[in-house]
């Protein structure tokens, strides 16, 4: 263009760093306060809240702007502009809204960390906006592993650390909780992985076989990863999410669309058992990605209709 | 000239170059050594330093409160969100007897602790633009060398670690090895990195009111 409008400076109502400080400023309003105690988790709620929208302004501030057809100021101000509407006050997007995009926006933030997010920052409304002493007698060990590794994510994706936001202290019992839940977590998906291999044991060898065939059948017809049951052997399906774009490559006339998945929950027909989770997929060596490959005909997504077909190509010379 | 600028600054945090080249201007050198910033758009890129009586200069700069005493140390605009990277002093006319004084952040890093530094939150005593933005005392990036930002008087502690954190850059730096340079002859030149050194202007004795120093700050080094 040869002239350019230039934004300012992303104000504080958007600019991630703003954000992050303010998160790093509720963090430390728990320093003198025992983890049990209900100000403790209120404090860290409203510093993950801070946290997620800093990580999404950290990828555009304009993705926490509320937009609407006809109320575009914040959007507007949100990309650096000074909003000319009268009385204006900026808006923003609600919090669960932050961590749905968060989940499709950023790989590692996956929808346990989505489900997490939201449901703290539920309890830190019910908290402020009711009369519900939301975070009274809710035990540290309940939501700290969780809390942790979202904090984690968040902080990964501003190129930062737990160290960062929680200090050197904090940070490593962080991580040692994390790494203890992943534990846990991996205790109860084995427990559950052997009952349903007892269960099946306990079947006869035809009823077995009857029931691995329908699952096969089954996990050929419906949508869905297909892979071994940790416990029967029968075919089984992973469901997930689509993690980065899709990959698109042009193949003998067809276009060959990749995209990656990260597995959300599994499910066998046969012997009934049901995983969800990434992190307790995981534990079973169901959390691997899978691709899903589509194909289309080249010519049906880019190849224009030729208004002058069989002539030779335009030359305004002749 | 046959020094890097750069490597130098890179490496000590600071450079002293004697007289050079006196004749030219303060913002034809600056442009040599690298890319000039107009921090205020309406002003001149090179700002004159002159000692000011407390009581001629506004009350809310660094003459205003201090006069022709020592200036505490400080980091330029540490209250800015983004302080200028680098800052060239150039003597116009010196004293041998009033140095600019400097310490080496890094050392004051090391002394308390990236730690509590990072996470130290402080604001500026007065809100610009209207509002009141928070800062961390230093601010490690990725891409880029940590910033370190200092003003006991610009900066105020904005939280109980910002608190912490202040006072113990107030004991290490009264404590702390200070490197003097002296600006004496025209031409003298000195370039800081405003992201890692803390500078002061020594006091300025009686007679001296004629010292003129031109600041220039620069975004990067060539």
């Amino acid at each position: 263009m040869k002239k350019t409008v230039t934004p300012g400076p992303i104000d504080t109502n958007w600019n991630a760093e703003d954000l992050y400080n303010k998160a790093l400023l509720y963090v430390g309003q728990t320093e003198d306060l025992p983890s049990d105690k209900w100000q403790y988790a209120l404090w860290m709620s409203l510093a993950l809240e801070f946290l997620a929208r800093a990580a999404l302004s950290n990828i555009n501030p304009a993705l926490l702007a509320e937009a609407k057809t006809d109320q575009w100021s914040s959007l507007y101000h949100a990309l650096g502009f000074t909003p000319k509407e009268q009385k204006y006050s900026p808006k923003s997007i609600a919090i669960a809204d932050v961590f749905k995009r968060l989940n499709i926006i950023l790989d590692d933030f996956t929808a346990e960390h989505e489900n997490f997010g939201i449901v703290h920052t539920g309890k830190r409304n019910s908290e402020l906006h009711s009369g519900d002493m939301a975070f009274e007698g809710v035990n540290a060990s309940t939501w700290q592993p969780r809390f942790y590794a979202v904090c984690q994510v968040l902080l990964a994706s501003m190129g930062k650390s737990l160290e960062d936001l929680f200090g050197k202290e904090e940070a490593q019992g962080a991580l040692k909780m994390i790494a203890a839940a992943a534990d846990e977590g991996a205790k109860a998906v084995h427990g559950d992985v052997a009952a349903h291999q007892k269960v099946w044991a306990a079947k006869s060898g035809a009823e077995q076989k009857s029931l691995s065939e329908s699952a096969a059948v089954w996990a050929t017809r419906q949508e869905g990863h297909r892979v071994e049951c940790p416990a029967c052997e029968s075919q089984a399906l992973v469901h997930g999410e689509p993690v980065g774009s899709a990959k698109q490559q042009f193949q003998d006339g067809e276009i060959i669309e990749t995209r990656e998945y990260l597995p959300t929950h599994f499910e066998c027909i046969a012997c009934g058992l049901k995983i969800t989770g990434l992190s307790r997929l995981s534990v079973v060596k169901l959390g691997d990605r899978y691709k899903k490959t589509q194909r289309y005909d080249a010519s049906e997504l880019y190849v224009s209709e030729d208004d002058y077909e069989g002539y030779a190509d335009d030359n305004n010379e002749r | 000239m046959g020094i890097s600028v750069k490597s130098n600054v890179d490496c000590d945090g600071c450079i002293f170059i004697e007289g050079y080249e006196p004749g030219r201007s303060s913002a034809e050198i600056a442009a040599l050594f690298g890319k000039v910033l107009s921090v205020w758009d309406d002003e001149d890129p090179v700002q004159d330093l002159v000692p000011i009586d407390k009581n001629d200069a506004a009350p809310n700069t660094y003459s205003g409160i201090f006069g022709r005493d020592r200036f505490p140390f400080h980091t330029d605009l540490a209250h800015w969100r983004d302080p200028p990277r680098y800052l060239m002093l150039r003597c116009v006319k010196g004293y041998v007897d009033i140095p600019t004084l400097v310490i080496d952040g890094h050392d004051l890093v090391s002394a308390i602790g990236p730690d509590l530094l990072n996470r130290a939150l402080v604001k500026p005593r007065r809100p610009r633009d209207g509002r009141f933005s928070m800062l961390t005392l230093r601010e490690p990036e990725d891409d880029r060398p940590a910033l370190i930002r200092w003003d006991e008087v610009y900066l105020k502690p904005a939280s109980k670690l910002g608190e912490l954190a202040m006072s113990r850059m107030k004991k290490e730096i009264a404590s702390h090895r200070v490197i003097e340079t002296t600006l004496a002859e025209p031409g003298d030149t000195m370039i800081i990195d405003n992201w890692r050194m803390l500078h002061a202007r020594a006091p300025v004795p009686a007679g001296r009111e004629d010292r003129l120093i031109e600041r220039t700050y620069l975004g990067e080094l060539n």
